[in-house]
């Protein structure tokens, strides 16, 4: 469905946001990993044909992005990391804005779409309200709804959960899962939990490069028998660290408890860790910064 | 703690590149407006360009301007905190309110003083710039600079700083701060238009917060030489306003202080604002879930639909702006006072016919529109951006027109409503003033359509630039350059409307003649800027920010492909059009006609003046009769004459050339306001007896050589056919004068000048230095006889007599001097004969349009008004006071000369009236549409009827020599008889409005005299001498020596110069018959009036009133009386005063509402001399105010303290 072919892209300043990024998305939904700065909003942009990459080349079936935007974004749904609404504007005529943007020339078919997503993400009672009013979920709400304007077959949702409470979240992602069934959604995000509930595939990316791309199951399956985790006090973690491939600490009840990555028994008072994709996601950002 | 945290400020400030581009602009901005010789703030004539007042002048216009600085440095210190987000933690330190706030107002305060010192160094750097002309320039003051910025300009940035930063920190609105500084602005125009009227001006002068009224107020009287040395004090209303609004400005920052919440922030801001709730009732059942369609349409191509909705969109997004509402309440407001106050000015008031609303709509409401189109186009260009929204909707498969055509249109609807509104409120004003004549196909035609076309262009502009500057202010910042730099560019000699965006020949509107032909021409240039616009529109869709960011030069890269296809199709034909349309105006304005600038006029009349002048010694034959034949084909527009001059040798020696001269297309700046003389071309040009033996073809100049020389006394002709034609149009000066309806020209216009042209050449010293021409051009000396031997209008004629035979189209109604000998209608054309019957001078008029007459007798004479037939308003009145002149002039003077008195309307494209022989010509704006229905105005018509029926004996009897004191016998004369007239007519209350009126606009005109004043004897080109002064003078020597006695002086030089040739009479002929009626002790008056230029200062010092025994009141009344004598630039010696002056006790105040002839309990001359003086009189009723001089009839700079009310004393 999507093919990225050694996508960089440099920007004016001289940052290298994407480093020959190449990815295959099937469809269903692909979670987009990445600690903050690492090129997921770059890459996003430059699906959502907002941003050029410096080179490469992007295919969505048979669809040139960079040679043809407008044929994609027939065909897209975006919802950028960040985003405003006008003032004075309420969530239905906004909208109605946008899916005369996406092509609903008619009054009465933009009616329809419009009342449809407005039912079908929950904003209907609201939907003659300002959206400047709107809390963060019921924006994040919005936004999907209006992603979803015109059928889209590929959909971009960059950090959609960032500060939504764990019940908005939840909402919010039943609802990307309900859509995912048939088209492309990739979902950015660097909330590995969300990518291991929802996704059958993911790519990691990290410092502009795409270091690992599977499915959670198989990445995590890698992992099976190498982690190991030790509940520890806080001034013994110095001495862990200089010792072993510490890939993650959390606080657990006060006391640290320390994820290690080895082949073989790290020692004392270690136990084998069920692996998650947690486990890879850190695994792969301490791999990178040891070799760094 | 204080003084850190404005350190901290200052130097965050310093750092930000907005303090060194706004320092940059006002330094630039200060430099050109310093520099340039055509706008001179505050200076010219002998004030030098770096005197103190013309610095205090400049910098405090600039000051207006710093509301800028101010709003960009100050008023968002504090807000910076919330914006930010850093303002919690900074209102969490242990920093107490009070340094935290006038820290950084102090800090941003001292900022914006160091962007302001750039305005006086601007200054101080333009006169000290090689090619600025040493003649303007005065001795280096630095201490000038020093007072003006820190005495005069400081305080009112303080005012202003003090100001927007409360609004803004208690506000917390940028928003309502940007609005409130516009406010401002608009209400600051106010007051400088409405309130600089007298009767508002002290009320404006201690409540302009900018200082600038109050400034003028202490410096409005100054002489140059006051002006040049001087350092405005702050004194009197000055000081007050000053006291004012520095108390004012501490106590809003006091407010602030108080009320300052440190919680308040972001959060308290937000708090007010709950989220939505959800769960609201439910009006309407949510849809069935259920498969949603495809979108319909192909999004690429173009669609009634999805534009109307997308329009709608930002059309809302625009009214809905509560900045929208306040900025067209304000253009709105301002527009209403305007158009209430339309045609009115102190003295007269207009009826609002609707060309004169339409004027005051086209003048008033252009520039707020303007910025409100420049304002959206970025608001909307940006919304996406700055609402941070343009990911989801860049990421939409619309077109990129969806972006930019909606946004044009819905600009286009906003300006179209409104251009509405605007209409209504004019219709609102006529309505309430009782002017039912609603032309409303004029409102369209004449303004709404042209307007809202020409807001357009500039909100495609506005679009355009926004494309290329990538910040929102700064493209509305470009959007105000382009504007400015169109205005100056037009001053610095740049006048083709081909390169000035949306520029187009003017259209001057007229009753009369409508729009003429001027819209036509206009047109033209309207067709090529809308080509032009609709190239800026789809380069606007080609460069349209998509995406992340989208540098300017990435799109650029994109352009030519984006071009393909209908867009680059768009661009090919629209720039054809533009070529086409572009080639054919040129075509028009540089190969039909000559393209010439106001520039070209001005470098013409100075090759002239070298050429010329040098021939002017040779003597020429004078002119004694006139036969011309003139067709006028008005709609051509075209006029061709034939005509024949006999001339003759009035000299005693014989003469062997004859000198002739004909017009050239000039433009004039007179006091009657620009003037634009047509070319005419020579057809055939013979002097019967010689031979043409040099001719000078650029300045319209041949020398004739008689082959005999012409014997004295011997008389020969010269016969002339010239045309004054228009083909095609020009980029400006389109033939006003021969038009469809309202022909107006003169014998000047049409026909040949024997000799040099005196009237045209160059008087302003500063453009004659620049041209190479001696400092000054000026007549003989009163002294030097020479100028005895030609009369002031032309030295080719004495007394003539005319024949003259017109023809136009059938339905106009033609006027020519003197008699209608017969007229006919002849091959669909109309055809009239004029012959004069008493001599008359060589300077008359020919008129012809479709009027109206009304006609009366007065003796054997006619009357007559020709009159556009819906101007029947005044034509009574205006006959009245023709009859009221003529029976006083013939009574007093001697008898009229003619057997008719014409008025007769000519269109508003001029705004005056002048006195031809026998004939009128009275301007539709000046009188025809006057209200006089208005008790407490001067009643206009009669007084201009009266002054112009006035000249058929001061200047067609009696006409003074072309030497200094030329128009003493005639405008002063003139004036003198009206003021008799009104006085016979309305009494003495009507004339001292007028006197008061006088005294103000000569106090005003001399302090900016261009070539230094004289005495009234030596007059030269001086309007507020020979009017305002002579009428003064005039008036007060009637006072004291009887209205019989001056008359009786009148009569004896009528009788002794009257319809004589040279020499002609000077200002002392009419001074020594003066003198002749006058008694011992009125001789010295009649030297200070007349041959000095002599100020008075009288004034009440104190006054006291004691009930006498027997009921009266006595009043006792401190006065102070000085003499001054001043010299050419206003320097003032003091002279002994002896002499009769009136006292008055009063129970109103004179010239007020509610003062009649009753309110006069006293009123006499009282012997007075120099210096205090007590004087004691005995009245009969309880006094209220007393005065010296108490109707102003003495020259006296201040006149406002002759009069006290006994109450304030």
């Amino acid at each position: 469905m999507l093919h990225i072919e050694n996508i960089s892209h440099v920007y004016p300043n001289g940052t290298r946001a994407l480093d020959a990024v190449s990815l295959e998305v099937p469809p269903g939904m692909f979670g987009l990993l990445g600690p903050n700065g690492a090129g997921k909003s770059s890459l996003m942009r430059c699906i959502a044909t907002l941003q050029t990459p410096t080179s490469g080349a992007i295919r969505f079936d048979d669809i040139d992005v960079l040679a043809n935007p407008e044929a994609l974004r027939r065909t897209l749904g975006y919802l950028p990391q960040d985003f405003g609404v006008y003032p004075r504007v309420s969530a239905y005529e906004m909208l109605d804005h946008i899916a005369v943007l996406k092509g609903y020339a008619a009054r009465g078919e933009r009616r329809t779409v419009v009342e449809g997503l407005l039912n079908q993400v929950n904003l209907w009672s609201v939907r003659n309200k300002a959206l400047a009013g709107f809390s963060g979920g019921m924006r994040q709400r919005f936004g999907i709804a209006q992603a979803l304007i015109g059928q889209p077959r590929l959909i971009i949702v960059d950090e959609p959960t960032a500060g939504l409470d764990p019940e908005e979240s939840n909402r919010f992602l039943n609802l990307l899962a309900e859509i995912a069934e048939s088209t492309v959604v990739i979902l950015s995000t660097h909330i590995v939990q969300d990518v291991a509930n929802l996704c059958p595939r993911t790519g990691m990316l990290v410092g502009g490069k795409i270091v690992r791309v599977g499915a959670p199951l198989d990445l995590i399956a890698d992992l099976r028998g190498r982690i190991w985790q030790k509940t520890v006090d806080k001034r013994q973690l110095e001495a862990h660290r200089a010792h072993h491939d510490v890939i993650a600490t959390r606080l657990s009840s006060g006391r640290t408890v320390i994820h290690v990555l080895s082949d073989s028994h790290p020692g004392d008072g270690f136990v084998t860790a069920e692996g998650s994709l947690e486990d890879v996601y850190f695994s792969t950002l301490s791999s990178l910064r040891r070799a760094a | 703690m204080l003084s850190q945290v404005a350190r901290f400020e200052l130097r965050y400030q310093l750092a930000s590149p907005i303090f060194w581009i706004t320092s940059l602009i006002f330094l630039v901005l200060t430099w050109t407006l310093a520099i340039s010789d055509d706008l001179r703030i505050g200076w010219g004539g002998y004030v030098a360009r770096n005197a103190p007042y013309a610095t205090a002048t400049m910098c405090m216009v600039m000051a207006i301007f710093a509301i800028f600085i101010v709003v960009a440095f100050v008023s968002n210190v504090i807000l910076r905190d919330d914006e930010s987000g850093f303002g919690p933690i900074i209102r969490s330190t242990r920093l107490s309110r009070f340094d935290y706030l006038f820290g950084r107002f102090s800090g941003a305060f001292a900022a914006s003083c160091l962007v302001f010192l750039t305005v006086p160094l601007a200054t101080l750097v333009a006169a000290m710039m090689p090619w600025v002309d040493p003649g303007t320039v005065g001795p280096f003051r630095p201490g000038a600079y020093i007072y003006v910025y820190l005495v005069l300009c400081v305080p009112t940035l303080f005012v202003l700083a003090a100001s927007f930063f409360t609004l803004a920190t208690l506000t917390r609105s940028m928003l309502a701060t940007y609005v409130v500084a516009i406010v401002v602005l608009m209400l600051y125009l106010l007051t400088t238009t409405y309130f600089a009227r007298a009767e508002f001006a002290d009320m404006a002068a201690v409540l302009d917060p900018f200082g600038l009224s109050g400034f003028r107020s202490v410096t409005q009287h100054w002489t140059p030489a006051e002006r040049n040395t001087l350092l405005p004090p702050i004194a009197d209303r000055f000081l007050q306003n000053r006291i004012l609004w520095l108390a004012i400005a501490f106590a809003l920052l006091a407010i602030t202080w108080r009320t300052f919440n440190r919680q308040a922030g972001s959060e308290a801001k937000h708090s007010n604002k709950k989220p939505a709730e959800e769960k609201v009732e439910i009006a309407r059942p949510a849809p069935a879930a259920g498969p949603l369609p495809r979108p319909s349409q192909d999004t690429q191509s173009l669609g009634w639909g999805p534009l109307a909705a997308l329009t709608k969109f930002d059309v809302l997004s625009v009214v809905r702006s509560p900045a929208f509402i306040v900025l067209l309440g304000i253009a709105f407001m301002n527009t209403v006072v305007g158009l209430w106050y339309a045609g009115e000015d102190s003295v007269s008031i207009n009826r609002p016919v609707t060309r004169i609303m339409i004027k005051t709509l086209i003048e008033q409401f252009t520039l707020m529109p303007l910025i409100i189109a420049a304002y959206y186009a970025g608001e909307l260009v940006w919304r996406d951006r700055e609402r941070r929204i343009n990911e989801i909707v860049d990421a939409t498969p619309s077109a990129d027109w969806a972006f930019v055509a909606p946004k044009i249109v819905a600009i286009a609807i906003v300006l179209f409503s409104m251009a509405l509104i605007s209409v209504g409120a004019a219709l609102c004003v006529q309505i309430f003033k009782g002017y039912f004549d609603f032309e409303l196909g004029h409102y369209v035609t004449w303004y709404v359509l042209p307007w809202l076309l020409n807001m357009v262009l500039y909100a495609v502009l506005a679009v355009f630039i926004q494309m290329l500057v990538p910040h929102k202010f700064g493209g509305l910042l470009v959007v105000l350059l382009v504007l400015v730099a169109q205005l100056s560019l037009s001053k610095l000699g740049f006048e083709n409307n081909l390169y000035h965006f949306a520029g187009h020949s003017p259209v001057p509107l007229s009753d009369m003649n409508g729009q003429g032909e001027f819209a036509r021409y206009a047109a033209w240039y309207r067709l090529y800027w809308t080509a032009f616009a609709a190239i800026l529109a789809v380069l606007a869709y080609a460069l349209w920010r998509r995406g992340a960011s989208s540098p300017l030069k990435g799109r650029l890269q994109r352009l030519p492909s984006r071009l393909k296809g209908p867009a680059g199709w768009s661009i090919a034909s629209a720039a054809a059009v533009m070529v086409a349309v572009g080639g054919y105006i040129f075509y028009n304005t540089n190969v039909l006609n000559e393209f010439r600038t106001f520039n070209d006029s001005t470098a013409w009349l100075a090759e002239y003046e070298k050429q010329i002048l040098q021939l002017d010694s040779v003597v020429q034959p004078r002119i004694v009769d006139i036969k011309l034949n003139v067709d006028i084909y008005p709609n051509d527009p075209k006029v061709v004459t034939r005509g024949h001059y006999v001339v003759e040798n009035k000299t005693d020696a014989p003469m062997k050339e004859v000198h002739v001269g004909w017009p050239r297309a000039i433009e004039l700046k007179l006091f009657l306001g620009p003037i634009v003389v047509g070319e005419l071309h020579m057809q055939s040009l013979n002097v019967r007896g010689a031979r043409m033996t040099r001719e000078l073809p650029d300045l319209n100049y041949r020398i004739y050589t008689f082959d005999e020389p012409l014997a004295p006394g011997q008389r020969t002709e010269i016969h002339f056919e010239t045309v004054r034609e228009q083909i095609g149009f020009r980029n400006s000066n389109n033939e006003m004068r021969v038009v469809a309806n309202g022909t107006f020209i003169d014998n000047w216009q049409i026909s040949p000048l024997l000799g040099a042209n005196r009237l045209i050449l160059l008087q302003d010293r500063t453009v004659r230095r620049k041209l190479g021409l001696p400092d000054e051009i000026r007549p003989p000396k009163l002294e030097d006889d020479s100028g005895r031997a030609h009369h002031y209008l032309r030295h080719d004629s004495d007394w003539i007599n005319a024949d003259v035979t017109v023809s136009s189209v059938a339905d106009h109604v033609i006027v020519a001097p003197g008699r209608q000998v017969w007229t006919k209608v002849e091959g669909g054309r109309r055809i009239s004969n004029f012959k004069t019957e008493s001599p008359i001078q060589n300077l008359f008029s020919i008129q012809a349009a479709r009027y109206a007459v009304k006609e009366e007798k007065w003796n054997d004479v006619s009357l007559a008004v020709f009159y556009h037939p819906p101007h029947v308003y005044n034509v009574d009145r205006m006959l009245k006071a023709m009859k009221a002149s003529l029976e006083y002039y013939s009574e007093n003077f001697s008898p009229y000369q003619f057997h008719q008195l014409r008025v007769v309307e000519f269109p508003a494209y001029s705004n005056f009236a002048q006195a031809f022989p026998g004939t009128v010509p009275y301007s539709e704006a000046a009188g025809f549409i006057f209200d006089a229905t208005k008790p407490d105005r001067i009643d206009h018509i009669t007084y201009v009827t009266a002054h112009e029926t006035g000249h058929q004996w001061w200047a067609h009897q009696v006409i003074g020599a072309d030497m200094q004191g030329q128009t003493v016998l005639s405008e002063t004369l003139a004036q003198y008889s009206a003021l008799m007239v009104m006085e016979k007519m309305y009494g003495i209350a009507e004339i001292r409005r007028f006197l008061k009126a006088s005294l103000e606009s000569y106090l005003r005109g001399r302090a900016s005299d261009l070539i230094g004043e004289v005495p009234l004897e030596r007059v030269e080109n001086q309007a507020h001498i020979r009017y305002q002064k002579g009428g003064l003078v005039m008036y007060l020597l009637k006072d004291v020596m009887g209205e019989e006695a001056v008359n009786r002086a009148l009569r004896a030089l009528i009788e002794d110069y009257a319809f004589k040739p040279a020499p002609y009479p000077t200002s002392r002929d009419l001074i020594q018959r003066l003198r002749a009626e006058a008694a011992p002790e009125h001789q010295q008056l009649i030297s200070d009036l007349f041959e000095k230029i002599t100020l008075y200062d009288l004034k009440v010092t104190g006054g006291r009133t004691t009930r006498l025994a027997n009921g009266k009141w006595n009043v006792a009344i401190d006065v102070e009386a000085r003499k001054l004598y001043a010299d050419e630039k206003g320097a003032e010696t003091e002279a002994s005063l002896e002499d009769a002056i009136d006292i008055g006790v009063f129970t109103a105040e004179p010239g007020k509402p509610g003062f009649t002839e009753d309110a006069v309990l006293y009123l006499q001359r009282h012997a007075v001399s120099s210096g205090k003086h007590t004087l004691n009189v005995v009245v009969d009723r309880e006094p209220k105010f007393i005065g010296f001089d108490p109707y102003n009839k003495y020259v006296d700079r201040y006149p406002e303290d002759n009069l006290r009310s006994l109450a304030d004393l």
